[in-house]
């Protein structure tokens, strides 16, 4: 094996290989950035051009295209407000506050130092801790996707500090969206009110961009006689290096944060989604000063970023090692693999070895890679924005919201749905509902759906609802955990009134995480 | 009548509206929204009994312009629906220069206008090459092209 | 000599017209232009897969690219709306899953297609379906699962995708055909599903055989749903027909074209998916992967299919599912 090893490194160093690599990660960047086009959808449409290629070029390419794009996502959320892919949903709380403050090259220094580290810190867990992390994925039911998806809705205390009842009605509203069309568990379909169309339900990203996009375009709208550009921008010497410095001196923050989002990542069926928003919720959670979240603060941005790229390589030690994806675009790389004759499991590590390996480390490589590109390519990406005058960005905005949301699934009732997601949001807005909950309710709708009614289902085969939902052990940690999430707004203002501030919560979350995996 | 309570009274009349919808579904597929709806019935009342006392008496649309917002709107609707007539082309180069023109000063001239389109007309014809060409995305191309 | 002029001039006019005329107006060989081939599954999934093991041969026997479009949702009937809706000129086809395209039709109010409406133009794969155990199972046969669950109704849980599709309408059956009461767990997908099963949380799966094939050292197989054994992969295995119940279950896998597809171009894709289909590299591919290989034509794909739609419609109707 040891020599496997060898020739993967020096697979690694091939010139060919090498530009596959920053090819696959400018790539993904660059679909990852634009609304509307997610990861899935960029690995989807370029699996064909690597049937040309052989199978350690292929892979190498579609690795360095997931990494890009999922980082990606961050300049749309940082520079215009909206998600470029549903992973980088928490990083518009602190991201595009920042650049409206005039602050968009320091946001997206950091979201790239973030999501660098994240995603090495997650390539590495990967590489070296498979196997056993594929073991503990297992464990995890139905009971315990119940108890995950309301531990994800607990954030939304965190999300809408403002009026914990407006979020809520938020989070019921998402959950509601979600269950339009057919239902995953019964096959009825839902709310379709005799449209064949709807039959599909809302997609996520088609709701992202309508939530979030629209009402910055009708912002824009809004402010046409009084902005001249949406974001200002103070071009001042070494700001990418100070802002790099900052990040690199919050080791916990990163840590914690990437840990979440491989954890995340591992359990087939959450994905990037819901890793960047736990881990943005933790690091509010941790913080000393967590009511500058939601108004330009670098933790937010790193604690997204960082998740969301280390949910990379969580999600593929399950199919590595089981072929069960942890994230959509990994079961992308699932078909992919097996085009290539290439079956997950020990044989990946046997037979295929060297490819595997080759695989593995070119991951570090391309997170390497996000460094540079994503340095000097959002530098350049940012300026575009700050000089590109509201009369055209709005327009250009609403341009990529309507190619982006009917690019999803060719369907142009996804572009209406979006308009209407959108009416919603801006309306919402207005009266004070913030998007984050709804969409956080739509993202876990069917997983909770799901999970509640499958344990329903085995709890009366097994004679014992109760005992299913109570009684595992995962669950109860995971039940804790919602308690815990559910109740800090009100113990944080509690201790913060008797002068105690947790000090050392962020090395006991810690060993919450640990003990998951246990 | 404050935003509050016009945000209850809607949102209960939603989860009636729903509820109505879910009762045919089989049990397996009416679980869960019935729950939802009902939860969110819930909050809309206490939104609605809170708004009584303290309600949040901002109007919607303050110190900004109705018109505008309702223009975009608008154009952003018929921009989708003519799609399917038009093309995604023809209609994005027509309602993008529109939007350009609605975001512009009170006095536009026809030379920026012109200037606009051709801008725009560059702006949309790369995008829709990018996306069909090389995304292989097909774009739909109305009742002339397809 | 003026006149004699004048007659060939015309004549060679009237030549020109005519030749011109036909070469305008003659029938231009299909296919000219890409053939447009809609997924109705997630990229990566199965779906995905055995199509692309076809698309470049495919491209080659008909001399036109082929690309793949995806639209999903509602288990695939997003994506046969669509295609019944789209140009009747055969250069648009879509991936049909059976029994999908029977079931969503008989169990749904508004599924956007009627079964009859997608023109079957190849059916080239079937996934068959085997009821499996974990190797920790008590059950070493079939008999065994069948004693215990005589006795324990309702207590063996077993996994499936869905509901009306091919793993639960192999439940359905299965559970008429025995008598036997077992409580059938619906996942939305073969990757959950499996996962749940491998995970330890239901008792029993009803599994697609390359996830089967997949997991074969952790799992034990207790029947498999084809008509003869299935090899290489599990020849020690009884079929439900051996076991005495008189069943197959597979999900099968065919393409088909929008109604009104005319027949001639209908014949050119069926031919060249037929070379395709029996192709060194498709059929290796296949079976590596797991997968069993048909090769039924347009007219033999619809009689099958015509009598699979019988067979659920009966069985339905005497569950009560519908009138």
């Amino acid at each position: 094996m040891s020599e496997s090893i060898v020739l993967a490194l020096s697979h690694l160093v091939e010139i060919e290989n090498l530009i596959l690599i920053l090819a696959g990660v400018t790539g993904g960047i660059v679909v990852g950035a634009l609304p509307g086009l997610t990861a899935t959808m960029a690995i989807a449409l370029l699996v064909p051009f690597t049937f040309t290629m052989n199978a350690v070029n292929g892979l190498i390419t579609l690795g360095a295209i997931y990494c890009g794009a999922i980082y990606g996502g961050c300049f749309s959320a940082i520079l215009i407000g909206t998600p470029g892919t549903p992973s980088a949903i928490a990083t518009v709380f602190d991201g595009y506050p920042m650049a409206r403050k005039g602050e968009a090259e320091q946001a997206i220094v950091t979201a790239t130092g973030g999501s660098v580290v994240g995603g090495l810190i997650g390539a590495t867990m990967l590489l070296l801790l498979s196997p056993l992390l594929a073991k503990a994925a297992l464990k995890f039911g139905p009971p315990e996707y119940f108890w995950m998806a309301v531990f994800g809705l607990t954030i939304i205390a965190t999300l809408a500090s403002k009026s914990i009842l407006k979020g809520l009605i938020g989070g019921a509203f998402g959950l509601l969206l979600s269950t339009i069309g057919m239902s995953p568990i019964a096959g009825d379909v839902r709310f379709s009110f005799g449209q064949p169309e709807l039959q599909g339900g809302v997609e996520l990203m088609t709701a992202l961009i309508g939530f979030f996009c629209i009402p910055e375009i009708l912002f824009m709208v809004e402010q046409r006689a009084k902005m001249y550009t949406l974001i200002t921008y103070k071009r001042r010497k070494g700001i990418t290096s100070s802002t790099l410095m900052k990040v690199i001196q919050k080791p916990f923050l990163l840590i914690r944060s990437a840990v979440i989002g491989a954890v995340v990542g591992i359990v087939p069926g959450a994905g990037g989604n819901i890793a960047a928003l736990v881990s943005y919720n933790e690091a509010v959670r941790a913080s000393n000063t967590p009511d500058e979240f939601g108004k330009g603060h670098m933790d937010g941005i790193v604690a997204s970023e960082t998740a969301n790229n280390a949910e990379v390589g969580g999600s593929l030690v399950p199919l590595l090692t089981l072929g069960i994806p942890g994230a959509p675009p990994a079961a992308v790389l699932l078909g992919a693999l097996l085009l290539q004759g290439m079956r997950p499991g020990a044989e990946l590590y046997t037979v295929h070895a060297e490819i595997t390996y080759t695989f593995l480390f070119s991951l570090f490589v391309a997170n390497i890679f996000l460094l540079p590109v994503g340095i000097y390519g959002g530098r350049a990406f940012s300026r575009l924005v700050t000089i590109v005058p509201m009369k055209f960005l709005a327009p250009t905005v609403a341009f990529l919201t309507i190619i982006g949301s009917y690019a999803i699934r060719n369907n142009i009732m996804d572009v209406v749905i979006m308009l209407v997601c959108g009416l919603f949001g801006y309306i919402g807005r207005k009266l004070g509902f913030h998007p984050g909950p709804i969409v956080l309710g739509l993202i876990l709708g069917k997983i909770c759906e799901t999970g509640l009614v499958q344990s329903v289902l085995m709890g009366k085969a097994s004679g014992s609802t109760w005992m299913l939902f109570f009684g595992r052990p995962i669950s109860l940690v995971l039940i804790f955990l919602c308690l815990l999430s559910a109740l800090w707004p009100f113990v944080a203002n509690a201790l913060k009134k008797r002068g105690v501030l947790n000090l050392d919560v962020p090395e006991e979350e810690g060993k919450e995480e640990d003990s998951e995996l246990g | 009548m404050n935003s509050d309570r016009l945000a209850a009274i809607v949102l209960l009349v939603i989860c009636g509206v729903l509820w109505y919808e879910v009762l045919p579904y089989s049990m397996l597929a009416s679980f869960f929204p019935k729950i939802v709806l009902g939860v969110l019935a819930l909050l809309s009342l206490i939104l609605l009994v809170r708004s009584s006392i303290k309600g949040e008496k901002t109007w919607l649309f303050q110190d900004i312009d109705k018109k505008y917002i309702i223009f975009a709107v608008v154009i952003l609707a018929l921009w989708i629906g003519m799609i399917p007539l038009l093309g995604f082309l023809i209609s994005s180069i027509i309602f993008f220069t529109m939007l350009v023109w609605l975001m512009g000063k009170r006095k536009t001239s026809i030379s920026s206008i012109l200037v606009a389109f051709v801008v725009v007309c560059c702006i949309v014809s790369v995008f829709y090459y990018i996306f069909k060409e090389v995304l292989l995305v097909p774009l739909p191309g109305g009742i002339f092209f397809d | 000599m003026k006149s004699r002029t004048l007659k060939t001039v015309l004549s060679g006019v009237v030549a020109l017209v005519f030749v011109f005329g036909v070469a305008v107006t003659a029938p231009a060989a299909f296919p000219e232009k890409q053939i447009n081939y809609i997924i109705c599954f997630n990229p990566g999934g199965q779906s995905d897969v055995t199509a692309r093991v076809q698309q470049k041969d495919l491209a080659e026997a008909l001399g036109v690219p082929v690309v793949m479009q995806y639209k999903v949702g509602a288990g695939g009937a997003v994506g046969w709306t669509a295609l019944v809706r789209s140009k009747r000129d055969g250069y648009t086809i879509a991936g049909n899953n059976i029994p999908h395209i029977i079931l969503q039709p008989l169990m749904r109010k508004n599924p956007g297609y009627q079964t009859d409406q997608l023109v079957p133009i190849y059916l080239f794969e079937t996934t068959p379906i085997g009821l499996a155990v974990r190797n920790d199972s008590p059950f070493m046969t079939a008999q065994d699962f069948m004693d215990f669950a005589e006795k324990n109704k309702g207590v063996i849980t077993v996994a499936g995708v869905g509901t009306y599709t091919g793993h639960h309408i192999t439940y359905l059956q299965f559970t008429d055909l025995t008598g036997l009461k077992l409580t059938y767990i619906p996942f939305t997908g073969a990757a959950p599903q499996v996962a749940a099963f491998i995970g330890g949380h239901s008792t029993a799966i009803f599994g697609n055989s390359n996830n089967l094939v997949d997991h074969k050292d952790k799992i034990r197989v207790l029947a498999m749903g084809t008509e003869k054994r299935f090899k290489p992969f599990f020849p020690d295995v009884p079929t439900f027909k051996e076991l005495g119940i008189n069943m197959t279950a597979g999900i099968s896998r065919g393409v088909c074209a929008p109604p009104d597809t005319p027949a001639d171009r209908i014949a050119v894709l069926e031919k060249a998916f037929d070379t395709v289909c029996r192709g060194k590299n498709f059929v290796g591919k296949m079976e590596e992967m797991g997968f069993e290989v048909n090769n039924l034509g347009a007219a033999e794909f619809k009689a099958w299919l015509d009598g699979k739609k019988k067979e659920y419609t009966e069985l339905l109707k005497k569950l009560g599912q519908i009138k």
